[in-house]
């Protein structure tokens, strides 16, 4: 085989191969890129304040400002990212970063402290909280986190297990267990749903099925039948497990494909494609990632980030904006958002 | 005209060098889907520094993307690429292009992403040893052993596109 001969060889190979023109779409993602990195690089550049009302979709809030590139015109605005990276049946995709990438992003004002730490938790006592703004099962004891970010553990191991119909039972803690104002906790029974008072401290029982409040997730704008609701919806968002092919992905090569993903509902449907990078079997998310946690303001809405080191992150609905909004640390088994 | 934000020669420059670009990254990788892939990524790479390249040399750096890209792909799925490799013993026919592009699809499968990468940079791209090795991260040293041994494996795996080749010379 001549040089030449391999030459010639390899040109008739590939002779016929096309593809569409990408030209512009490499640029705006790069613009998209561009973004987020810059927003990654301004860690401690705190953004406008945000309105700070968890649980409840605020409707004043301060827009966020967007750290400058160095060099750009002070006249020159940075407006959010409206082109999704990719869409799915006609629904707009954007992609989150990926598990580490999040690790890395600059934070945001919000109600959570910066850091989370549950074995830093005391036991809880009648009166230190009127309500709490989260809830962190962990075996037989619940954490809370108050609005000043203090932590109380609580126990609940009078709460029996419960027998689901097909006669499995499990420990009743949920993404549902904090009420909406949060001054609950509420365990279903086999017999009734046992509700604990936050600001006083004690038990009760309601009649079985009276004690949770669960609200409708959206419905996506496609057929998600192949994939799993998961975690609790708030306010028009909720979280799907793995399943629905051909969800495009940001690279197939570095992230897993037909990835986990989050629905919301803005002027129009729109998805948040869970991002999770090969890596080996280590530093993955976890089954069931991303659950929604709720709403900052009625721009940015809160998930879990589940994996090795746990984190809440706060995306800007509709854009390629994400920010960091709380490290967790210490074990737990599910948590429950006012 | 003022192209301040470099847009308009971005979209210039990518619309007259993406086929080329898909055409290398289809001989290295060998599926054109994920071809296309390793072109948009490329072709987004250089939109990120195209204030910086686009007075230097955005070929060679997309080109670079590809290579290095395809390679940590390829390591990371190798067991999934081993996987397609075939036998390469397909008795070939009398010279049909299918055949032939069957035949070498099948002998560069033979290679390593390394080796194929640079039988591809040096008789596709027509790169020299120098270039070669900087899109590959190698010295020129190894682009030469990488060629010789790359080469002998082409010929050994698939001595019927070498007889192919020999015959329609």
């Amino acid at each position: 085989m001549t040089q030449e001969r391999l030459r010639e060889l390899l040109r008739e190979r590939v002779a016929e191969e096309r593809m569409p023109d990408w030209s512009t779409q490499a640029w705006q993602r790069a613009r998209v890129v561009r973004r987020r990195r810059r927003l990654g690089v301004a860690a401690g550049v705190v953004a406008g304040t945000v309105a700070v009302s968890v649980g409840v979709a605020a409707v004043n809030s301060t827009p966020v400002s967007d750290p400058r590139e160095p060099g750009m015109s002070d006249v020159q605005t940075s407006e959010p990212v409206a082109e999704p990276d990719a869409t799915y049946r006609g629904t707009p995709v954007w992609w989150s970063p990926d598990q580490r990438e999040e690790r890395e992003l600059a934070p945001i004002d919000s109600p959570f402290p910066a850091e989370i730490d549950l074995d830093a938790s005391t036991p809880y006592v009648a009166g230190e909280l009127d309500h709490a703004i989260a809830a962190f099962a962990r075996g037989r004891e619940v954490v809370l986190l108050g609005a000043e970010g203090q932590l109380r553990t609580v126990d609940v191991s009078s709460v029996e297990k419960f027998t689901k119909p097909n006669g499995y039972w499990y420990f009743p803690a949920s993404e549902w267990m904090l009420s909406r104002d949060g001054d609950r906790l509420i365990f279903p029974q086999d017999d009734e749903d046992k509700v604990f008072s936050i600001p006083d401290a004690t038990w009760s029982t309601v009649p079985k099925g009276t004690g949770l409040t669960k609200q409708r997730p959206p419905v996506p704008p496609f057929d998600a039948s192949a994939a799993q609701q998961y975690g609790a919806a708030h306010n028009g968002a909720a979280s799907w497990g793995m399943g629905v092919a051909g969800l495009p992905v940001r690279d197939s090569g570095e992230y897993l494909s037909g990835p986990e993903f989050l629905v919301a509902e803005a002027d129009q449907m729109v998805m948040l494609a869970f991002m999770d990078r090969f890596s080996d079997g280590q530093d993955s998310r976890w089954k069931n990632c991303c659950p929604v946690a709720g709403w900052l303001d009625r721009d940015w809405v809160v998930y879990e980030s589940r994996q090795s080191t746990p984190l809440l992150v706060a995306w800007r609905v509709g854009t390629g904006e994400f920010r960091l909004v709380s490290r967790i640390l210490g074990q737990y088994d599910v948590a429950s958002f006012a | 005209m003022t192209d301040p934000d470099g847009a308009a020669s971005f979209t210039r420059w990518a619309s007259e060098r993406q086929q080329a670009l898909l055409r290398t990254a289809v001989l290295l990788c060998g599926d054109h889907h994920r071809a296309e892939d390793l072109v948009q990524h490329a072709l987004t790479e250089v939109a990120l520094r195209w204030s910086r390249l686009r007075d230097q040399h955005p070929d060679a750096y997309a080109r670079q993307v590809i290579v290095r890209t395809n390679i940590s792909w390829w390591r990371r799925r190798r067991r999934e690429v081993v996987l397609d490799v075939r036998d390469g013993t397909v008795t070939a026919g009398p010279g049909p292009a299918v055949d032939r592009r069957l035949l070498l699809d099948r002998a560069l499968a033979q290679l390593t992403p390394k080796q194929r990468a640079t039988v591809v940079l040096r008789f596709y791209d027509d790169l020299s040893e120098r270039d070669t090795a900087e899109a590959l991260g190698v010295s020129v040293g190894t682009v030469k052993s990488q060629t010789h041994v790359a080469l002998a494996r082409l010929r050994q795996a698939a001595p019927e596109l070498a007889d192919l080749l020999e015959e329609s010379t």
